[in-house]
């Protein structure tokens, strides 16, 4: 910027403008600051409310996964239990029957009837791995 | 003029808070998406077993009953069936308990 020399009559009118200009300048700059400012704070309401919406969600997803817990829970002790009590006595018993039907062909038919029902291995599939991560428990 | 630019430098700084928050949020609901889904496949495995469980019993009980109807007139097979009396017994009793029934997955 050049310097603007005040003796001059034309340099006192254009001094007058170019304070003008400067206090519109100043203004602007305050506007565009109290806006900036304005949207930096619509903003960090806006994550707020989406942090807490978040959290409300993983809240909300593990009080849904420990109501299902004891379900789940209750589930895997009656698959235990007839993994480890019940399926033993089935095979044995069924070996058995089928010992018998051998040496009394008139049974064989009767048998027959639960063939491939109840393998002779174990009657259900391995039991499920359970997840490494319960996200139940940690509240 | 120093005021304006606090208050501009405080709200930056609490933006970049936020967002630091936000971004750790995120990792963690992701984190515990992933292990529910995990935990409703098993809950779901384990229901499928428990169909199993309960076919599996109904059918045994079902040749008992005409292996015990067989002994009627065959004593070699009341025999054979009184060897396992007492077993047979307690198989019967954990059948009687029904298998509880599993809630099904709430919407997600």
């Amino acid at each position: 910027m050049t310097p603007i020399d005040p003796s001059t009559p034309s340099a006192s009118g254009s001094n007058s403008q170019s304070e003008a200009d400067f206090i519109e300048l100043v203004k602007s700059v305050r506007s565009l600051r109290v806006l900036f400012n304005l949207a930096l704070v619509i903003l960090l309401l806006f994550l707020v409310t989406l942090n807490a919406f978040m959290l409300w969600q993983v809240r909300a997803t593990r009080v849904q996964a420990s109501r299902l817990t004891p379900a789940v829970r209750e589930m895997e002790r009656v698959v235990g239990e007839y993994e480890t009590n019940s399926v033993p006595i089935m095979q044995q018993f069924t070996v058995e029957l089928r010992r018998f039907a051998e040496r009394n062909p008139d049974f064989a038919p009767i048998l027959n009837r639960y063939a491939g029902a109840i393998p002779g291995g174990r009657p259900t599939n391995a039991p499920p791995q359970a997840p490494v991560a319960n996200p139940a428990p940690n509240k | 003029m120093s005021k304006n630019f606090s208050i501009t430098a405080v709200l930056v700084a609490l933006l970049l808070l936020v967002t630091a928050l936000f971004g750790a949020f995120a990792l963690t609901h992701a984190r515990v998406d992933a292990s529910v889904r995990a935990f409703y496949g098993y809950e779901r495995a384990l229901e499928t077993q428990i169909v199993m469980v309960t076919r599996n019993r109904a059918v045994f009980q079902a040749m008992v009953n005409d292996a015990r109807e067989y002994a009627k007139k065959s004593p070699a097979m009341a025999s054979l069936l009184q060897q396992y009396e007492v077993s047979l017994q307690q198989l019967e009793l954990q059948n009687k308990p029904s298998t509880p029934a599993a809630p099904s997955a709430p919407d997600r």
